[in-house]
């Protein structure tokens, strides 16, 4: 995050927090014991073409301030700017740029490397869009290396040109290339941090856990780490994105620019607000004629990327690699994002909670009403008119098809605790992220004094504990055992943490799915 | 800022807590019993026309977040991104938004207010551009109320097409109408925020010092504000430029524009405006500001002096020690200033200033005996001759209510750097222990209570003396007083400095190593209109 109140000096100085990478020596800052190095070029590519490491220096470079973001299609305050305050940094198709967070500099010291993939579907985000995503209080509470980084997105990383010409052969993957680069530059510098390239997590958030199941599915990322972990995302069914669909985009971009295939080349110099709005238009089109969702991503070309697990099921070179997958209890049906009733959930009483029972489950209230007291007999009834089913039986699904196919263990989590804003309100999707990054003091709407301090040291330590050992447990992490298919054992996050076995099974199979459009969320085009 | 270790749970209930204004209810927060209400609407406008004060409301609206900031024709990874750590946050043409810290919301409270104008030129920047604008600690430790504010900038907020029309008469000046409109907001409504209408202070950096210059001279703001200040904000040329309008005519011809169909104007996606700028040079998205019509606008205080509004103002004006020309910026040798010996340093200025070296060193010792002779080279004279013009302008109409300043306290950026452009206003809002360029342990703290106390003093009294505060005279004709802002602050004559500064201006020296603006890129993208 950059800004905090600080007890030390901090400044740069000559020859104080420099490295020798590959490429050159950097200079960060040293932060109260932490040194911190800022948008850290990782790799360069030209637009639509893979990216290439980093070119050599003569000297010092400096690396503090954070680089460039990738381009969005659309930048516009998300509904979600107050419970996750997001940081918008300058936007540039030179964006491979990382941030690392470190206690040692001796490469003797090899701590285990925490690779964080921000969230914002395959569209939007950067390694520094949340506030939360800061690793100074992740990497001094754990003594971790902790990693965040940028890469290409939305057109710019997965428009597949591949049907013009050899150059453009993994056009459609290059947002996951960037990403494979980034871990190839962990791979053989990060032990000048301090780090150990053979303790290598990566972890991501909702559009960041799709990534990290897209380097499970991927060949090119095979040896460049050892565990990973998925919250909120990477863990939805659908058809993969298929190269006859990716290339019918981008066949329509070209028509919109008004670009012959003889001279696809001219693509790369497009003024990139024309290429966003001719893909804009190109996927809605797709969409329309297809009758399908069209959308921007990892391409299945059987070759950079196998397609996701639930429809090609989990590759066999990266099945001994420990899981960790878990959601929040309320993701995009906690109650700030879609309200129901009036004032405040917490102060309703309860026939108007009722009211709203038979509203929102018509003749399954009752079945509701009684499994939610069963399965969370100490909250508010209330709360499951605010309580996310769709990606908590998505975990459920993804975790049960790791057991099925692989020996690897696989734990899984389930973060239910609420914020006092608004007079209550359900754990939205990324409520968890400050609590991972030990965070969670500095945000407004996640900070309850005396339950916060004691929860973000159980999270924080169990991932880095993880990334350790490949297992969440030691220190003051309450006992967690592995996940298996009859027991279902979750470790549940909340005032008291403590791990259920399938205690939410019943609930879920009587919880009806309630509808909302995610289009209110996201912000609408003016 | 927004991010801070946090200690107390933040309020933010249904009911609580609620501002009563004139238009209808905003529900802000309480962060560590400060009231805060971010993203306050204050007006709303049609491209290029004038803006119009918000419409009322039924039930409560949310003040929680910050409102969406102007677009900008170039908005590129500054180079000063380490010393001035930046926010950059969505923009959108609708950006008449504010923000507000109190420590109260009971209209019998009458505290001081403090409205800050952004700098960025009158082309860039926003009201939480800088981490350092955040209000909150300047609120708390001052006790006033803090207001800092988005509004029109660059081709939306100065585009002269009064040619082509009533509808656009002011178009060349609308972005400094925003600001009159949010004084007005301020007026009708800062009650309900624990403020006093009858005490407003306007305040600014960089541009921001401009915008305040601009108002001053501004019939429509007379009487909306009671005190001013200008940190930075003072280059003779600008604002009250020539009425130019060559880059109107170039844009309208570059769009493709038939000047019988003026109006496409406003409906061009502002992509365009961006695409068609950053053909014509990186500075290009710069050339936009305020207009004299002698209208809205009368010019400028070095054209047609101080109005007689102006005149019982009072006013703070000055600038920082190295400004643009500090040695983060532009260096020499190897760049450690504070490594060279005595006579390595004789050398390095001797060679730089050639046959008027002697004179350089005398005007140095004689101006600053208590600095390095080497920060000579790194003392800025871009704007510090504004600022002693500014100070004789209003000095020779007669004031005696102008006070003058200097921010000369060193930054620990590789162990001594001159204070940059922008380096005072973490100081002036308390946030200098947050800002890690500007952080010195056990320093800062004094220093920040001290020019932050100056400030809040001004905002209190018209003056900025207070119990514990060295005394600070007014710089009138007949003495020509200064406060220098250093470790160990003192107001003194200034006549040893101006003479310095006005050599510095008349020879320039060139440095081996600069930092270059990288190549502008653009925020956002993406249609927006």
């Amino acid at each position: 995050m950059y800004i905090r109140k600080l007890t030390s000096l901090v400044s740069p100085k000559i020859g104080q927090a420099e490295v020798q990478t590959k490429a050159g020596i950097l200079r960060g800052v040293l932060s109260d014991g932490t040194y911190v190095f800022r948008g850290v070029e990782y790799a360069h590519a030209r637009r639509f073409h893979l990216p290439e490491p980093p070119k050599p220096w003569e000297g010092v470079k400096e690396a503090i301030v954070y680089g460039n973001a990738c381009p969005e299609i659309f930048t516009c305050i998300p509904h979600d700017q107050y419970t996750v305050p997001h940081y918008f940094t300058v936007q540039s198709e030179d964006c491979q740029y990382l941030n690392v967070w470190t206690r040692h500099l001796d490469p003797e010291a090899k701590k285990p490397v925490m690779v964080w993939f921000h969230g914002g579907g395959m569209m939007t985000g950067s390694g520094v869009e949340h506030y939360a995503y800061d690793g100074e209080e992740l990497s001094k509470y754990a003594d971790v290396v902790v990693v965040t980084l940028n890469h290409r997105l939305n057109v710019l990383g997965f428009l597949d040109l591949s049907a013009y010409g050899e150059e453009y052969r993994f056009s459609g993957n290059a947002g996951t290339a960037d990403l494979v680069a980034a871990l190839r530059w962990v791979h053989d510098n990060i032990e000048a941090f301090g780090g150990d390239p053979e303790r290598v997590m990566i972890f991501g958030q909702s559009g960041g856990g799709g990534k990290v199941a897209s380097m499970l599915q991927c060949p090119y990322a095979d040896g460049l780490y050892s565990r990973a972990c998925l919250q909120s995302g990477g863990m939805r069914k659908g058809p993969d994105l298929l190269p006859e669909q990716s290339r019918k985009v981008a066949a329509y971009v070209l028509e919109e620019l008004g670009i012959s295939p003889e001279n696809v080349s001219e693509i790369e110099t497009v003024w990139y607000d024309e290429l966003a709005a001719a893909a804009d238009k190109a996927l809605k089109k797709t969409a329309e004629e297809t009758g399908s969702r069209a959308f921007f991503g990892p391409v299945a070309d059987g070759d950079f990327y196998m397609g996701h697990p639930f429809n090609a099921g989990f590759r066999k070179e990266s099945a001994h690699i420990p899981l960790l997958v878990g959601n929040v209890f309320g993701e995009f049906c906690n109650n700030f994002a879609f309200p129901k009733g009036e004032g405040s959930k917490n102060s309703w009483s309860r026939e108007y909670t009722e009211a709203q029972y038979r509203e929102y489950f018509g003749g399954k209230a009752d079945a509701v009403r009684e499994t939610f007291a069963e399965t969370y007999p100490e909250k508010n009834p209330a709360d499951a008119l605010f309580m996310d089913g769709n990606m908590r039986r998505g975990v459920l699904d993804f975790a049960a098809l790791r057991c099925r196919q692989s020996d690897a263990p696989v734990y899984s989590f389930l973060f239910n605790l609420e914020s006092p804003f608004n007079g209550g309100t359900t754990a939205w999707h990324n409520a968890e992220i400050p609590y991972v990054f030990h965070n969670a003091e500095y945000l407004e709407p996640s900070f309850i004094p005396g339950v916060t301090e004691i929860l973000q040291d159980i999270m924080a330590g169990a991932w880095a504990n993880f990334v350790a050992s490949g297992d969440p447990n030691g220190g003051n992490v309450p006992l967690w055992p592995k996940f298996s298919l009859s027991g279902q054992e979750t470790m549940v996050f909340d005032k008291n943490t403590e791990v259920k076995a399938g205690h939410d099974k019943k609930l879920l199979s009587v919880l009806p799915v309630i509808p909302f459009n995610m289009q209110t969320l996201m912000g609408t085009k003016k | 800022m927004f991010i801070k270790k946090l200690t107390k749970q933040v309020i933010c209930n249904p009911d609580n807590p609620l501002a009563h204004t004139s238009d209808g209810v905003l529900r802000g927060l309480i962060v560590d019993d400060t009231y805060i209400f971010r993203g306050i609407r204050y007006a709303a406008a049609k491209r290029f026309g004038m803006p119009e004060p918000v419409s009322p409301w039924e039930g409560v609206k949310d003040a929680i977040i910050y409102g969406p900031v102007c677009p900008e024709l170039q908005t590129v990874q500054p180079d000063d991104n380490y010393t001035v750590p930046h926010v950059f946050y969505p923009q959108d043409e609708d950006c008449q938004y504010l923000n507000v810290w109190t420590q109260s919301l009971d209209p019998a409270k009458k505290r001081p207010v403090m409205v800050w104008l952004h700098g960025g030129g009158f082309s860039t920047g926003s009201g939480i551009e800088h981490f350092a604008y955040d209000g909150e600690n300047l609120s708390r430790e001052g006790d006033v109320v803090v207001v800092t504010l988005n509004h029109r900038l660059n081709i939306l907020g100065h585009f002269d097409l009064s040619a082509y029309g009533d509808k656009y008469r002011y178009s060349a000046n609308v972005g400094l109408a925003d600001l009159v409109e949010a004084l007005r907001w301020v007026q009708r409504n800062i009650g309900a925020f624990g403020g006093d209408p009858e005490n407003v202070t306007i305040f600014g950096q960089s541009g921001g010092g401009g915008k305040v210059c601009a108002l001053l001279q501004i019939p429509s703001a007379d009487g909306l504000f009671h005190r001013a200040v200008i940190q930075s904000g003072v280059i003779p040329e600008r604002p009250g430029r020539k009425h130019d309008n060559s880059m109107v005519e170039k844009v309208i011809d570059g769009l493709g524009i038939d000047r019988e169909h003026i109006e496409e104007l406003e409906s061009v996606p502002y992509w365009k405006f961006q695409k068609l700028i950053a053909g014509m040079g990186p500075r290009a998205g710069m050339a936009f500001g305020p207009c004299r019509d002698d209208d809205f606008y009368m010019g400028s205080i070095f054209d047609v002096g101080p109005t007689e509004h102006a005149k019982t103002v009072p006013v703070m004006v000055g600038n920082v020690r190295g400004e643009f020309m500090q040695n983060y910026v532009r260096t020499t040798d190897d760049g450690q200033k504070n490594r060279w010996s005595a006579e390595k340093a004789e050398s390095i200025v001797r060679e730089k200033f050639g046959d008027a070296a002697d004179e350089a060193i005398r005007l140095m010792k004689q101006a600053y005996p208590q600095y390095p002779l080497q920060d000579i080279l790194f003392t800025d004279s871009m704007f510090r001759p504004g600022t002693f013009d500014y100070l004789q302008a209003r000095a020779k109409a007669g004031c005696e209510n102008t006070w003058g300043f200097m921010f000369g306290m060193e930054m620990p950026v590789y162990s001594g750097t001159l204070p940059w452009h922008n380096a005072e206003i973490p100081y002036v809002f308390r946030n200098a222990d947050y800002i890690e360029p500007s952080y010195i342990p056990g320093v800062t703290e004094p220093m920040q209570d001290l020019v932050s106390s100056a400030w809040t003093a001004f905002a209190k009294y018209g003056t900025p003396n207070e119990e514990g505060l060295p005394e600070w005279k007014p710089y009138t004709k007949d003495g020509h007083w200064m406060m220098y802002f250093d470790r160990e602050p003192r107001a003194k004559n200034a006549d040893a400095e101006e003479k310095l500064i006005r050599f510095l201006l008349d020879h320039p020296i060139e440095m081996t190593h600069v930092r270059r603006q990288k190549q502008p890129v653009l925020f956002g993208g993406g249609p927006r209109v």
